[in-house]
């Protein structure tokens, strides 16, 4: 589904040029779910905005279901972004003036889906991640897991064939992190395919395999029992 | 501890740069329209009040005893009888009523200089600057005159030497100078290039001492401390013994020149207020700028606001240090709007025909200013000020201080405000430019296009037919004509026209002229039946009446009949088409053309070729010197003439547009900033919408639209008010345009086309904004 060969990202401020990603290559078949861990400012972040087509790659090959993306205008990221791709942060990034309802639909708006089937698909995902009873309530008035339930709960809506989270649980206590990386879990059973930025090694076992970075690098990549 | 503020005070207008910028361009241009109609309008307010004895000054005025009609014409003998009858009376003076051009001569040189008649005690009323001669004594004799420094300078080498020189009037009389004086630089309708004795006037036109004419204008000055109404109420009957239903009244003479439509009790005091008006709107746009733009620009500062409550600073000392920038930020506009009010001083003044000079404003003008300044400095400040003191710390540190929902709806009321005015002042512009189009392009039943208009001085009066015929030869020449009057402006009306089968309680009035062989060929009018002008002949008058006066008589066929008028008979022998000969303001009058009469006639007339216009003028000047030595060559074009009837349109349309524009651009100034504000404060929103796929159209779409809403709540509210007050003042015009809608179209699209480019302009650079960039924020 996602193959990236020698990618390179930098960053130039006033005084000096950062590598943020420095010839990276790896593989994700589709229905895996892949933990990248790596110490602060090793380039995850980074990594995971260009495989989300928020951010452009400097150098390098990116291919997405088979088509080369690297070279690829807003427009046509933008659609692929709205089609095939969810996204769930630490965060959150929850729009405060918008409803948990509201901010679940926003998913949808953007890829012209009528009115009365969107409030179907957002009905159907907000059961399933069992937060119905706040449709109508803000962010603030929620909890942290409530809130990432409902980031959560945005990113699934239009059924994208990659789930790409940046460290989910970083925010949030074990226990509600616990239940958000089983909600992931059972995303990925689904058919899902997952890309999950995480600090902890708890987490990291969530997934089937580990590619561990550092300096904008792949070091390792090892494959768990569940894979 | 100030100066700390000061610091604060400049790093806070480093540190939001565009945000000071707005504000500051905001609240000068603001401040420039200001003080520019302040400085117009405490000019027009003391226009003619510089006189020392302005106090005690008053205009008579005359009105039926039924109050139906008014007007500054008194009999000319009034000013003597007043000065010997009313003791409260201290001074009387009578003026010929209009300035006129007439020829004097010396030695050296021939030339037309511009002034009237005045009676002997007026330089003692009226403050003059008096170089050379005697005030009291300079009109004491029939042949005194008294002339300006420049005229002085004219004719002698200097002002000391023209003193008891004479000059030649007229080429018939010789006038003596007992008198020079300079008017200088004051605020004054005075323009005259000399004064001469009223008696002489009287003298020479035994008519003027009938009391049932009134021609004359009179001006009283009552002794210190008399009773006005005291005075007025002996004035109410003072004519019944000399002509009957009239009651002279008083005005003080510096009204005179604000008020002088007496019927209404208005007149040029009409534009002083709606100048005033719009002076205060566009103050107000312009603190509304400043207030959204700084309560905007203020969440920013939450924190700064923070820390300085936790440390310890009161609410007092916040709302002083906010409120002091608002004033800094307030006297550096006023500094730039007068640096750009020196510089459009000149145009201001041309346009307007002022003479306004900043170096010459007395005191109490800058303290007003100043105090305007300061005021609309600390009305803006003090919301922003009082807004941001009384945020809570626990709410700042949590990030909890939202913008109210009374705060919100405020700035959105502000902005509706905004934007209803400048709808208001652009729809208005467009409907008076409509109208001003209108009137000056109008087909007026005459071409007044190549038609020149020849002032007929002394010897062409004689030589008439000699210039007539000498111009016909010129090649550009194509017809000629004279006429009593200039056929634009105010004509008398005279009840004195009779007719076969007029009934004896029938009292119309109509207008009358005198016009002369080739009057319908040479104006370019129609002819309704009948034919043009032939004879000049004082023993067989011929008379041409225009549709109006045809149905005033009641007649079916009137060529042939014979009427009078003012005593002389003779026979109709045209009807004329209807045509304009005043101001479209008025509706077209019975008029009476009769071919001769008295003898004279003011103004020839020449109708010519549109090509070669130069040598045409060139070779009837020749013509004028050959038959008319003593008098220079004096004309006027008709068509710039008409034009000038509406000068006072013509100039408050240029000013008015002038000031919409400035009104829409401070309203989009303020627009911009609340965008930057507004697209600040969804940074996140915008970010988290571009990740799941908004397009850039879509951001934008999705900020534009709840500007443009609130624009177009502006324009609902501000058309309706637009129409209003446009049907009022095209109510002013007998013939006008109908209210045209295709200007409120106009006004919406203009409004909208410029609000969506300052807008989008902003919003669109937010929504290029890299999504990732826009989530990092937090
Ligand atoms: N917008 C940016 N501008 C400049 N440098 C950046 C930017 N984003 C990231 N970097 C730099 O790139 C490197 C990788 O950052 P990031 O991907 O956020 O790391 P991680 O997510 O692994 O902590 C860091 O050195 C960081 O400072
Ligand atoms: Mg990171």
């Amino acid at each position: 589904m996602i193959k990236i060969s020698n990618l390179e990202k930098y960053f130039t401020t006033q005084e000096y040029k950062t590598i943020a990603l420095n010839k990276i290559s790896f593989e994700v078949k589709k229905g895996e779910f892949v933990s990248i861990m790596g110490p602060s400012g090793s380039g995850k972040s980074t990594l995971l905005n260009i495989l989300g087509l928020l951010d452009d790659a400097d150098g390098g090959s990116f291919i997405f279901n088979d088509e080369e993306v690297v070279n690829y205008k807003e427009r046509q990221r933008a659609y692929i972004r709205k089609h095939n791709i969810g996204f769930v942060f630490q965060s959150f990034n929850l729009i405060d003036e918008l409803t948990v309802f509201e901010n679940v639909e926003l998913a949808l708006i953007y890829t012209g889906i009528k009115k009365s089937e969107r409030k179907g698909k957002v009905d159907e995902v907000l059961e399933r991640m069992q937060i119905m009873h706040r449709r109508s309530h803000f962010p603030t008035q929620l909890s942290g897991g409530q809130q990432q339930r409902v980031a959560v709960a945005r990113a699934l809506v239009n059924e994208p064939k990659l789930i790409l989270a940046d460290e989910p649980t970083g925010n949030l206590d074990s226990k509600t992190g616990n239940e958000v990386m089983e909600l992931l879990t059972e995303l990925n059973n689904q058919g899902s395919t997952i890309i999950m930025v995480t600090h902890s090694e708890h987490d990291a076992k969530y997934g089937n395999r580990i590619i561990r970075m550092l300096d904008g690098e792949k070091v390792t990549e090892n494959l768990l029992s569940n894979y | 501890m100030i100066k700390n503020y000061f610091k604060l005070t400049w790093r806070n207008i480093k540190a939001n740069k565009v945000l000071s910028f707005l504000n500051i361009l905001g609240l000068t241009s603001g401040l420039f329209c200001f003080l520019l109609i302040y400085l117009w309008i405490s000019s027009e307010n003391n226009v003619n009040k510089y006189h020392e004895n302005n106090d005690t000054l008053y205009s008579a005025y005359l009105t039926t005893t039924d109050g139906a009609e008014y007007g500054y014409g008194t009999p000319s003998l009034l000013y003597k009888e007043l000065k010997e009858k009313i003791p409260e009376i201290e001074g009387v003076t009578a003026m010929s009523n209009n300035n006129r051009n007439y020829t004097f001569s010396n030695n050296k040189k021939v030339l037309k200089q511009n002034g009237k008649y005045v009676s002997e005690d007026y330089f003692n009323m009226f403050s003059f600057n008096i170089l050379e001669g005697n005030a009291s004594t300079a009109l004491r004799n029939p042949n005194d005159i008294a002339i300006s420094k420049d005229m002085a300078e004219l004719f002698f080498d200097n002002v000391k030497s023209a003193i008891g020189q004479t000059l030649t009037f007229e080429n018939s009389k010789a006038l003596k100078i007992t008198m020079v004086f300079e008017l200088g630089s004051k605020n004054t309708t005075e323009k005259s290039d000399f004064y001469l004795s009223f008696d002489s006037l009287l003298a020479e036109n035994s008519w003027m001492s009938d009391w049932k004419n009134f021609g004359t204008y009179t001006f009283v000055q009552l002794t210190k401390g008399a009773d006005v109404k005291q005075v007025e109420q002996k004035l109410k009957l003072f004519l019944k013994d000399y002509v009957g239903a009239f009651a002279i009244e008083l005005q003080p003479y510096g009204d005179s020149y604000l008020y002088a439509d007496l019927e209404n009790g208005s007149g040029k005091i009409e534009y002083v207020r709606l100048f005033g008006i719009i002076a205060f709107l566009i103050m107000l746009i312009a603190s509304i700028n400043f207030m959204n733009l700084a309560s905007a620009g203020s969440m920013k500062r939450a924190k700064e606001i923070g820390v300085r409550k936790v440390l310890g600073a009161g609410k007092n000392s916040l709302v002083v240090q906010f409120l002091g920038e608002a004033i800094l930020l307030s006297l550096s506009s006023l500094f730039f709007a007068l640096i750009f009010i020196a510089l459009a001083l000149p145009i201001f003044n041309q346009i307007t025909d002022k003479n306004i000079d900043l170096a010459n404003l007395p005191l109490s003008t800058w303290v007003m200013v100043l105090f305007i300044t300061l005021f609309t400095g600390i009305l803006s400040g003090s919301y922003p000020a009082f807004l941001l003191s009384s945020f809570k710390v626990t709410d700042i540190f949590k990030k909890k201080i939202e913008t109210s929902s009374i705060t919100k709806l405020i700035r959105k009321a502000l902005v509706v405000f905004q934007f209803t005015i400048s709808v208001v002042f652009i729809s208005c512009m467009f409907i008076i430019s409509k109208q001003i189009d209108y009137v000056q392009n109008k087909d007026i039943g005459f071409e007044r296009e190549s038609l020149l208009a020849v002032t007929l001085s002394e010897d062409l009066q004689k030589n008439y037919n000699a210039f007539k015929t000498g111009a016909l030869q010129i090649s550009g020449v194509r017809s000629v004509t004279k006429t009593s009057h200039i056929l634009l402006g105010e004509y008398g009306t005279s009840p004195e026209v009779i007719w076969n089968g007029k009934s004896d309680e029938d009292g119309s009035l109509f207008t009358g002229m005198v016009g002369s062989a080739d009057f319908i060929k040479t104006y370019g009018a129609k002819l309704h039946m009948g034919r043009d002008l032939i004879h000049n002949n004082p023993d067989n008058i011929e008379y041409l009446i225009n549709e109006s006066a045809m149905k005033q008589m009641n007649m079916e066929n009137p060529v042939g009949q014979t009427i009078s008028f003012w005593g002389n008979s003779g026979t109709i022998v045209g009807v004329v088409k209807d045509f304009h000969f005043s101001s479209l303001k008025e509706s077209i009058f019975p008029l009476v053309i009769r071919s001769e009469g008295y003898a004279e006639f003011s103004t020839a007339f020449i109708k010519y070729n549109s090509d070669n216009v130069q040598q045409t003028l060139a070779s009837l000047e020749t013509l004028h010197t050959t038959l008319n030595p003593a008098f220079p060559f004096e004309y006027k074009f008709m068509d710039s003439e008409y034009n000038k009837l509406y000068k006072s349109e013509s100039t408050f349309y240029k000013l008015s547009t002038f000031f919409s524009i400035l009104a829409i651009l401070i309203s989009c100034l303020g627009l911009f900033g609340l965008v930057m504000f507004t697209a600040e404060q969804r940074t996140k929103e915008i970010g988290m919408r571009k990740v799941v796929g908004a397009s850039v159209f879509a951001i934008t779409a999705l900020i534009t639209k709840d500007f443009i809403k609130l624009i177009l709540l502006g324009i609902v509210i501000g058309v309706p008010i637009a129409w209003y007050f446009m049907n009022k003042w095209l109510a002013n015009y007998e013939y006008r345009i109908d209210m045209p809608w295709w200007a409120f179209v106009n006004t919406t699209a203009l409004i909208i086309g410029i609000a969506l480019v300052t807008v989008s302009f902003e919003s669109i650079k937010i929504a290029l904004v890299n999504p990732v960039k826009s989530l990092k924020s937090e």
